[in-house]
C-alpha cells in the first residue's frame, strides 16, 4: 500500500511540472514563417555617442510584400530581454536605405532579394481628355508650363520608364493599359494589357497627338470601363500565388459630366451622388472579383475646394452647376469618397503639381518594399548587449526575430567578389610547399654543374710490388 | 626517397616548418570539407564548426611535424605513417579540447571575444594546446618546445589575421587557411630546426647519399644498421653498413650522458680521434669525445659520421 502512495506522489512530482511547460510553450512568439506577417531584424547599430539604430523588415506572408503604415506603437525592442523605453526617443519610419545597409554574410547561398517587391501590376490608365486638359499648368514653383494633358501623359511615362539608376516604378514585368475619356470613353489607343514597351510608346504617342475635346467628362463610364476590364481578369488577380495584382490610375481635372453609359450630359452637380455611389459599389465588386488584387489612385490635376454653391462636406447644392464649378475646383467630395483607402487600397490626391501626385503614388508603392528603420535609446543598464529582438504587434498578431550575437572566433571568407577563392589559393600554396622539399636538392645539383668543385683528383699510383725471385 | 632531398643544405631545416604548414593546410581542407558536408545534411552549427576547425587542426599538425624523424632514421613508410598517426590522434584530441575550450568561451563572452586582446589569447591557447599534444607522445625536452612552437605560431597567426583584415576583405578571405598553415610552421620549426641546437649529442653524415643528414642522440641507445624493420638509424648498405653495424650506448652520468660506440658486427667501425684511427673490435665498445669520426666500413665501401657532444658530463 505505501508503494502505491510513493509512486503515486512520485508521478505527480514528475508530472506537475507539464502544464507549467505547457504554459511557458504557449507564451513563446512566433518568429519568421510562423507569424502571418514574417518579421526579420536586418541591421543594427549601437554607436557610443548616438541613439541606436535598427532595421526592420515586416511581411505580409501573402503577397511577400512590406507591410505599410506602421509606427511605433507596433514595436518593441529589447536588448538581453531587457525592453528598450517606447517614449518620445522612439521613432520609426520606413526608409528605402534600409535594406541597402544589410551586410552580405553569405557569399555562395542564394540570398532572398530584399527591397524589391515581389508583385507584378497591370496598370491601367484612365487619362482625361477633355478640352480643360489642354489649359496651360505651371508645375509647382518652377516657371516650367506645359499643358495639363502634356503633365498627366509625363506623369506616366515617368512611372513606366526607367530612370537615370535605371529602376521605375512599373518595371518590364508589368503590363499597362492606357485609355481615356472626353465626353465617352475613348478606348482606341491600345487593345488590351501589354509589357511591351513600344506598344507603350505608341499609345502614349497617339494621346499626344489627340486635341481635348468637349467639357463634359465621361470619368464615371471610364472608370467602369477600366473596373470591368480588371473584374473580367479577376482570376489573374485572385490567386495571390500569382503576385499580379491590378492597378488602376486615374488623371483628371474634371467632375464627371456624363452618365455611366455616356449616353446623356449632366448638367447639376448633385446629379453626380447617385453616380458615384454606383462607381463605388463598382470598386466593391471589382476588388471581390480580384480577392482585393485592386489598387485605385485618383490624381486630381487642380485645387481642391469650396465655392459658393459647392461644399466638400455638405451635400451638393441644386444650383451647382458642373460646367461651372470644374473650371474653379476638383471634385473633391466625390473624390474623397471614391478614393477612400479602405475601398481602393490606394487613394486620392489633388494638386496642381504633377510631381506631387506622382510622388504620392510612388511612395505609396516604395513603402510596400522598404523596410522600417528604427531610432531608439537602448535599455538602461545594458551597456554591450548580446540578444537584440524586436517585436511587431498588428492587430492580435504579434511576430518576434531576434538577433545573438555570435563570436567570430574562426575566421570566415568574407569577401564576395574575390577571383580566386580559398580552395584554389590552398592548391596554390600546396604546391609552393612541395616545390620548396625539393629545392636544396636542386641547390646542390646547381653547385656541382660544369664539373662542380673543378677537376676530379687524380689518384696516386700505388707503388708497384717487386716480383720477388723464387730462389732456385 | 623522400630522405634523399635532406640533403647538406641550410634549407633543409625548412623542411619541418613547411610539413607542419602542409599538415595545417590539409587540416583546413578537411575542415571546409567536413563543414560542406555537415552542412548540407543541416547539422552544421557553431561547435561543430569550432571544434571541427581546431580538432583537424591538431590531428594533421601533429602528423605532419612528427614524420620528418622518422624518414630521416629511415623508418619504413608503415611505421613512419603509424607514428605519425598516433601523434596525429593524439594532436587532433588536444586540438578537439581546445575547440571546446574556445566555444565555451564564444558562448560565455559572446561578440565580446571578437576584439583583439581575447581573440589573441584563445589563439595562443590553441596553438599550445595543439603544440604540446603533438608531441606529447614522446614526452621528452621537445614537448615542451612543441608547445612553445604552438605558442609562436599561435601569436603568427593573430598577426596574419590582423595585418590581412587591415588589407581588405578580399585578402582577409584567406585568413581561415593561413592560420592553421601558420600553426603548423610554427609547431614544425619548433620541433625540428631548433632542436637541433640543444640535443645531448649529434651525429651528422659526412659521406654518401645522406650526406648532411644529422641524428640526434637522445636517452636512448642507437643501432646504426641497413634494416628498417629493426627500428634502426638507417645508413645505405651498398656504403659498406651492415645489420647492424654498431651501436651508440647512451649511459647517464652526473647531469648529463656518455656516449659509447659498439661494434655489433664483424666488419670495421673506427674512431679518427685527432687524426690517428682507433679500431673497435666485434662487441667492443669505445667512448666517444667531441669530434669524434665514425666509420662503419666494408671492405672499400665506407660512411663517414661526426659526431658532436652537445651534454654536460659535469
Amino acid at each position: 500500500m505505501s508503494s502505491r502512495i510513493l509512486c503515486a506522489v512520485l508521478g505527480a512530482a514528475l508530472l506537475a511540472p507539464l502544464p507549467l511547460l505547457a504554459q511557458e510553450e504557449a507564451a513563446v512568439i512566433p518568429t519568421g514563417d510562423q507569424c502571418t506577417y514574417p518579421v526579420d531584424l536586418l541591421w543594427h547599430r549601437e554607436p557610443k555617442d548616438a541613439p541606436a539604430t535598427m532595421g526592420v523588415s515586416v511581411v505580409n506572408k501573402a503577397s511577400g510584400q512590406q507591410v505599410p503604415g506602421l509606427n511605433a506603437s507596433h514595436f518593441a525592442v529589447a536588448w538581453d530581454n531587457q525592453q528598450a523605453p517606447n517614449d518620445e526617443s522612439f521613432q520609426v519610419q520606413q526608409s528605402a536605405n534600409a535594406f541597402k545597409l544589410v551586410e552580405p554574410t553569405d557569399s555562395e547561398g542564394a540570398a532572398e532579394p530584399q527591397g524589391v517587391d515581389p508583385v507584378n501590376y497591370d496598370v491601367y490608365f484612365a487619362v482625361d481628355l477633355t478640352a480643360s486638359m489642354a489649359e496651360e499648368l505651371a508645375a509647382g514653383s518652377s516657371d516650367k508650363k506645359s499643358s495639363k494633358l502634356r503633365w498627366a501623359l509625363r506623369l506616366i511615362v515617368n512611372f513606366i520608364q526607367p530612370d537615370k539608376q535605371g529602376s521605375s516604378l512599373f518595371d518590364s514585368k508589368d503590363r499597362v493599359y492606357i485609355s481615356g475619356f472626353t465626353d465617352k470613353v475613348e478606348a482606341e489607343f491600345m487593345s488590351s494589357t501589354t509589357a511591351e514597351r513600344k506598344k507603350i510608346r505608341e499609345a502614349l504617342a497617339k494621346i499626344n497627338e489627340f486635341a481635348p475635346k468637349s467639357d463634359a467628362a465621361a470619368l464615371y463610364a471610364s472608370m467602369l470601363h477600366n473596373l470591368s476590364n480588371i473584374e473580367s481578369r479577376g482570376d489573374q488577380y485572385k490567386d495571390a500565388s500569382k503576385k499580379r495584382e491590378a492597378v488602376l490610375i486615374v488623371i483628371t481635372d474634371s467632375f464627371n459630366g456624363m452618365d455611366l453609359e455616356s449616353r446623356r450630359a449632366l448638367r447639376g452637380c448633385d446629379q453626380n451622388d447617385p453616380l458615384a455611389d454606383e462607381v463605388g459599389k463598382a470598386i466593391l465588386k471589382a476588388q471581390q472579383a480580384t480577392n482585393n488584387g485592386l489598387k485605385m489612385y485618383l490624381l486630381a490635376l487642380g485645387e481642391e475646394g469650396e465655392t459658393k454653391r459647392y461644399s466638400l462636406t455638405e451635400p451638393a447644392n441644386r444650383r451647382c452647376r458642373i460646367a461651372e464649378t470644374q473650371a474653379e475646383v476638383v471634385d473633391g467630395r466625390a473624390f474623397r469618397a471614391l478614393g477612400e483607402r479602405g475601398l481602393t487600397r490606394g487613394g486620392y490626391r489633388a494638386s496642381t503639381n504633377p510631381a506631387e501626385l506622382g510622388g504620392f503614388v510612388r511612395s505609396q508603392f516604395e513603402a510596400l518594399k522598404s523596410a522600417y528603420e528604427i531610432t531608439y535609446q537602448g535599455p538602461e543598464g545594458v551597456s554591450s548587449p548580446r540578444s537584440f529582438m524586436v517585436q511587431v504587434k498588428l492587430g492580435d498578431a504579434v511576430c518576434a526575430d531576434e538577433e545573438r550575437l555570435q563570436s567570430n572566433i574562426i575566421p570566415q571568407a568574407r569577401a564576395t567578389d574575390i577571383a580566386t577563392s580559398p580552395g584554389e589559393f590552398a592548391l596554390f600554396l600546396a604546391g609552393l610547399i612541395l616545390a620548396m622539399f625539393f629545392l636544396p636538392r636542386s641547390m646542390t645539383n646547381l653547385t656541382t654543374l660544369g664539373g662542380g668543385g673543378g677537376a676530379p683528383k687524380k689518384r696516386k699510383k700505388a707503388p708497384a710490388k717487386k716480383k720477388r725471385r723464387k730462389k732456385g | 626517397m623522400f630522405r634523399s632531398l635532406l640533403v647538406d643544405n641550410w634549407l633543409r631545416y625548412l623542411f619541418n616548418p613547411l610539413l607542419g604548414a602542409l599538415g595545417g593546410l590539409v587540416g583546413w581542407a578537411l575542415f571546409a570539407s567536413t563543414l560542406g558536408i555537415l552542412g548540407d545534411a543541416g547539422l552544421d552549427s557553431d561547435l561543430v564548426e569550432r571544434v571541427s576547425y581546431f580538432g583537424f587542426m591538431g590531428l594533421t599538425v601533429a602528423f605532419a611535424c612528427n614524420v620528418l624523424k622518422s624518414i630521416q632514421d629511415g623508418q619504413g613508410a608503415m611505421r613512419v605513417t603509424v607514428q605519425g598517426l598516433i601523434a596525429g590522434v593524439v594532436g587532433g584530441f588536444g586540438g578537439l579540447l581546445a575547440g571546446l575550450a574556445v566555444h565555451l568561451l564564444a558562448e560565455f563572452m559572446g561578440s565580446s571575444l571578437d576584439q583583439f586582446l581575447p581573440k589573441l589569447a584563445c589563439y595562443l591557447l590553441v596553438g599550445t594546446l595543439v603544440g604540446l599534444s603533438s608531441r606529447i607522445t614522446s614526452l621528452d625536452r621537445f614537448t615542451g618546445l612543441a608547445a612553445l612552437g604552438g605558442f609562436l605560431g599561435g601569436l603568427l597567426a593573430m598577426i596574419i589575421w590582423v595585418v590581412l583584415d587591415k588589407l581588405g576583405d578580399t585578402t582577409a578571405a584567406y585568413v581561415t587557411l593561413l592560420i592553421p598553415m601558420t600553426l603548423g610552421f610554427g609547431i614544425g620549426a619548433a620541433t625540428y630546426s631548433l632542436p637541433s641546437f640543444v640535443s645531448g649529442g649529434q651525429l651528422r653524415v659526412l659521406t654518401g647519399q645522406f650526406k648532411g643528414q644529422t641524428k640526434g642522440i637522445e636517452s636512448t641507445d642507437i643501432v646504426v644498421g641497413n634494416n628498417k624493420r629493426q627500428l634502426q638509424w638507417v645508413l645505405p648498405k651498398w656504403e659498406g653498413v651492415q645489420d647492424p653495424h654498431a651501436k651508440i650506448e647512451v649511459t647517464a652520468e652526473g647531469q648529463g650522458y656518455k656516449h659509447l660506440v659498439r661494434n655489433m658486427s664483424a666488419k670495421s667501425v673506427v674512431v679518427v680521434r685527432d687524426k690517428k684511427k682507433n679500431r673497435v673490435k666485434t662487441k667492443q665498445a669505445m667512448e666517444l669525445q667531441d669530434g669524434d669520426v665514425l666509420v662503419f666500413a666494408t671492405g672499400k665501401n665506407f660512411v663517414k659520421v661526426r659526431y658532436t657532444q652537445r651534454t654536460n658530463k659535469e
